[in-house]
């Protein structure tokens, strides 16, 4: 019973570790590709559209990293 | 800014705050079923990261395993052919002009993909991997936005929850034979006695009804054995949320790109791997022998991340669409009204983006093979 205990309370904190720290990395480098996005079009409006696209290719890699984190998390809470 | 603009928001912030409320207050339903009430409460249902047998063909256990997410891809797959016949036929092909409504969608979706994302990236070459990439995109997009059609995740066959090794939950029947629905009491152990006393299903039966936000039951009347926990094997998954699905994708998109790379460079497309050019030049100084020991490294390092592209292109589409199909989940346990569907209008952004990203990829990839090597 103790084990299951355990198990139990290593399946919370591991969820809790994976999502919240594998967040961390993720939203800097959203947040970096919104900033070099936003200076770019600051100096030279005409390319927003074009910026636009690459930024949500950016973002979306940068997204997928913290996916990866919740999925660990949610795997740990549900599946395992 | 519009009075109809502000009607809007206003109505969304009306219905996200009325759903919360709802969420704490009203996450049970109670349900007469057979002169008693049942309590229907949201909860989370089995999650299951390969996808669920839902048939057999042949004899059960021993014979071919039908999926539920390969039952989904057939579907899928009959909607875009279908859309895409109509299409054809809606097409002038000798003047090569559209004559239909969805001629005309179809010629104005492939033109704004080829002409904005293919041909700025490739060029001359855009034209060849227009095939591979539109059906990507198109794949995905489609199979994405099967998070919106209901029943999804929801109707499926009862499973007995002890045979997947995992808590079932207890579950209630209108009648023998009938559609039994999937109530929120988890069976802990067989010494549970809190299931309804209504007439249970058979397991396998094929009619059952569950649902990420909906179905879950305590009872009024705690008499009637709560030894079998059940799950619902869902008929519809989304493609897309099972590995084997986007393994696939990322294993042709690899061959393609690879054989791009072939095709633009000829044999001289290994070079980039294995450069022996570089070690027969070592002899040349103690600097240029150096630099070319660390480009010769550096090819197997390339060699190296084309292979790991497919785990990256998998894993990417893997992960969103699993992750959002449990935050759909999650969201209609934390609050079961409303809510849930912004966040299905979230799941369908997702879909559209990751579909995106997975063409500008193949579309990137193969421009980086096409490009010359040095030679």
């Amino acid at each position: 019973m103790e084990q299951e205990a355990a198990k139990e309370l290593g399946k919370l904190v591991g969820a809790g570790i994976a999502g919240g720290a594998g967040m961390i990395g993720p939203g800097i480098g959203i947040g970096l590709a919104g900033l070099g996005a936003l200076i770019s079009i600051g100096r030279n409006p005409e390319v927003t559209s074009t910026l636009q696209t690459y930024m949500i290719l950016v973002i979306a890699f940068a997204e997928s990293l913290a996916i990866f984190a919740l999925v660990i998390a949610f795997l740990l809470l549900f599946a395992i | 800014m519009k009075l109809k603009n502000i009607i809007i928001i206003l109505a969304l912030l009306v219905f996200a705050v009325l759903g919360c409320m709802l969420g704490s207050f009203g996450s049970g339903i109670s349900v007469p079923i057979n002169g008693q009430n049942v309590l229907f409460k949201s909860f989370i249902p089995g999650i299951s990261v390969p996808g669920e047998i839902v048939a057999w063909i042949g004899p059960t256990g021993s014979g071919f395993p039908i999926y539920n997410t390969f039952f989904t891809m057939l579907i899928v797959d009959a909607v875009i052919i279908v859309l895409a016949l109509l299409g054809r036929a809606g097409t002038d092909l000798i003047k090569n002009k559209p004559t239909t409504f969805l001629g005309n969608a179809w010629e104005s979706y492939v033109n704004y993909l080829y002409n904005n994302y293919m041909v700025p990236t490739l060029g001359a070459r855009a034209k060849v991997v227009v095939p591979v990439a539109l059906t990507a995109f198109t794949f995905i997009l489609v199979s994405g936005m099967f998070e919106l059609v209901p029943g999804h995740e929801a109707v499926g066959v009862v499973e007995d929850a002890k045979v997947l090794g995992k808590k079932g939950y207890c579950y209630v029947q209108t009648a023998p034979g009938g559609a039994a629905f999937l109530t929120g009491v988890q069976v802990v152990d067989d010494a549970t006695k809190e299931c309804p006393a209504a007439p249970k299903a058979e397991i396998g039966s094929p009619l059952a009804l569950a649902a990420a936000t909906d179905v879950a039951a305590a009872p009024a009347s705690a008499e009637g054995d709560g030894s079998k926990g059940v799950l619902v094997a869902p008929f519809l998954r989304r493609p897309t949320s099972d590995l084997s699905t986007t393994l696939a994708l990322a294993l042709i998109a690899f061959i393609f790109i690879e054989i791009q790379g072939f095709r633009a460079n000829g044999r001289h497309y290994l070079d980039r791997f294995f450069n022996f050019k570089a070690v027969r030049d070592m002899g040349k100084g103690m600097m240029t022998g150096l630099v070319n020991m660390i480009g010769f490294g550096v090819g197997f390092l390339e060699l190296l991340s084309e292979f790991i592209r497919i785990i990256s292109f998998s894993f990417r589409l893997f992960g969103n669409m699993f992750a959002g199909t449990i935050l759909v989940f999650v969201m209609g346990f934390l609050m079961p009204f409303v809510v849930p569907t912004l966040f299905m209008s979230l799941e369908f952004a997702v879909a559209v983006i990751q579909a995106f990203v997975f063409m500008m990829l193949i579309v990137v990839f193969t421009s980086l093979a096409v490009a010359h090597t040095e030679h």
